[in-house]
């Protein structure tokens, strides 16, 4: 039950929160056929630097839950399937239009590693600028922008190529 | 739902979150009778266990072992720090009982040891209530990522990453229908508010918006100290300055870097929100965590603490009145503040 007048913003808060942690959640474990299906038909799109402007929703492709899959192929996932990262979400800001209809949040991802010759550190910290939509049923994700603010040392995270690409 | 129980969602989570915020309090302070009261009557284990597979905890006992397996330095604390995050409450049964998931990550300090991250994993708690307040039933802990441990546990080699543990699956139904909000105040609209005031001055500071931060704090009443058993700061040491003044002062304190950047960023944790009971004021509590790095100086943390706020309600919102800042652990700060500031926060802290 969800229309206007009776919008419940405590649960929409713990539901769109929900959403948010659980993609953390996913891909620390190597569930990328889960994060596939979190992200299935999302608009998506990326920028570096806390100064970056925001990139309008025109410009935002939507990705299939195959092309979800493909962008994971330059993540490093070792012999136990893991990627041995830690994604955690703090300063999660969420507000809704009026009529409980829509909601947008923001949030600060920090990914923590570590490996025996690898002291466990911060090795990249950004931000989510999600979008929601309720359908009648469920919230759902519908936009992600995804800024890159501070960036560590992502050798052990990402595959050579990608690491290139990042540094250029 | 029996016909006497009242369920609000909104202070539901706010009471299942303070009691997963309690524990960091207890064993950062090295409060040992308080992580024994955490842990009293829960039954503890490791993810994947059963409830029959997991002993139930007595606060003597807990208390003991965890004073024996932690190393507390002479003035009594740990030198870590535990951050909360990622933290999910799903309510079942009619609002009776409910799940928490939380991410861990303790920071630790030593003069030997730069300030660091010294392992990250998850809690999946359960609670329940019956007549009275949320109690926690059961823990189980899992660690993900393993660092220099060496500082912080009595026997580093006995503690080992759990491996490859996911969630217990939850049947996360979408828990019970809510009393109308036919009170005072709406808990979970004040409870966002209060959240986007403690959430903006990382945005700002961030940014190097030192203008927006004088905005912030303009009339604020401001105090800090250093150390995690610091006093609180007296009314009478409070001070509040104006936006103009905040903002030069911060000109002259943080460094920043070729596009005019500190190159910072502020993590918000621990969030831990009080309201009175006419819903006028409230209080808060949160852990800060500053990140920094660029090409020249290496992604780290180099500094965190704690915020204690006073907020009240205003027409438009909620009005921040007061804040207290504590620094508890130091890292490489060279690159943020200037070498006067430095000089007053070494001067203080212990490490």
């Amino acid at each position: 039950m969800h229309v206007a007048g009776t919008f419940n913003r405590a649960q929409s808060t713990e539901e769109i929160r929900r959403i948010i942690l659980s993609y953390p959640d996913l891909v620390d474990r190597g569930d990328i056929a889960g994060v596939s299906r979190l992200l299935d038909g999302v608009r998506m799109c990326n920028a570096n630097g806390i100064l970056a402007p925001e990139v309008p929703e025109s410009e935002i492709p939507t990705f299939t839950a195959d092309e979800v899959r493909n962008m994971y192929s330059g993540v490093i996932f070792y012999e136990d399937g893991l990627p041995h990262t830690k994604h955690v979400i703090t300063n999660i800001d969420i507000w809704f239009t009026d009529d409980g209809q829509k909601a947008a949040s923001r949030c600060f991802y920090t990914v923590l590693q570590g490996f025996d010759d690898f002291p466990l550190q911060v090795i990249i910290a950004g931000r989510y600028e999600d979008a929601f939509t309720h359908d009648g049923t469920a919230w759902r994700l519908r936009i992600r922008r995804e800024y890159a603010d501070l960036v560590g040392d992502l050798s052990r995270h990402v595959k050579p190529e990608v690491l290139a690409m990042l540094s250029h | 739902m029996t016909e006497a129980t009242h369920f609000d969602r909104a202070e539901a989570t706010e009471e299942i979150r303070r009691i997963v915020l309690s524990y960091p309090e207890a064993s950062d302070t090295g409060d040992l009778p308080g992580v024994g009261r955490f842990m009293d009557g829960v039954r503890l284990g490791h993810f994947g266990l059963s409830d029959e597979e997991m002993p139930i905890g007595s606060a003597d006992a807990a208390a003991e072992m965890y004073g024996r397996s932690v190393v507390f330095y002479p003035d009594g604390l740990s030198y870590a720090k535990h951050l909360i995050t990622n933290v999910d409450i799903a309510f079942t049964d009619g609002g009776h009982s409910a799940r928490a998931h939380s991410t861990y990550v303790v920071l630790q300090a030593r003069p030997e040891l730069p300030l660091q991250p010294i392992c990250t994993g998850r809690y999946d708690d359960t609670l329940s209530r019956t007549d009275g307040p949320w109690r926690l039933v059961a823990r189980r802990e899992c660690m993900d990522l393993k660092g220099e441990l060496g500082f912080h546990v009595s026997e580093p080699s006995h503690l080992e990453v759990t491996p490859d543990a996911s969630f217990a699956p939850v049947d996360r139904d979408t828990g019970p229908e809510e009393d109308e909000f036919g009170r005072s105040f709406d808990r979970a609209l004040a409870t966002e508010q209060i959240r986007r005031i403690i959430l903006t001055y990382p945005e700002r500071v961030d940014r190097g918006d030192f203008a927006a931060v004088g905005v912030f704090l303009d009339g604020v009443a401001f105090g800090g100290a250093v150390g995690r058993n610091a006093e609180r700061v007296p009314d009478d040491q409070m001070r509040s300055m104006t936006a103009a003044e905040i903002e030069s002062l911060y000109r002259a304190a943080v460094l920043t870097h070729d596009n005019g950047l500190p190159h910072t960023k502020h993590l918000i944790t621990n969030i831990d929100v009080r309201f009175s009971d006419d819903g006028r004021s409230a209080t808060t509590r949160s852990y800060y965590t500053v990140l920094q790095g660029w090409s020249d100086f290496p992604l780290q943390v180099i500094i965190s603490g704690r915020y204690d706020d006073e907020f009240e309600a205003v027409d438009a919102g909620w009005r921040l009145v007061s804040r207290r800042e504590y620094t508890d652990l130091v890292g490489d700060l060279s690159k943020h503040v200037s070498a006067d500031t430095l000089g007053e926060l070494s001067a203080d802290h212990p490490a």
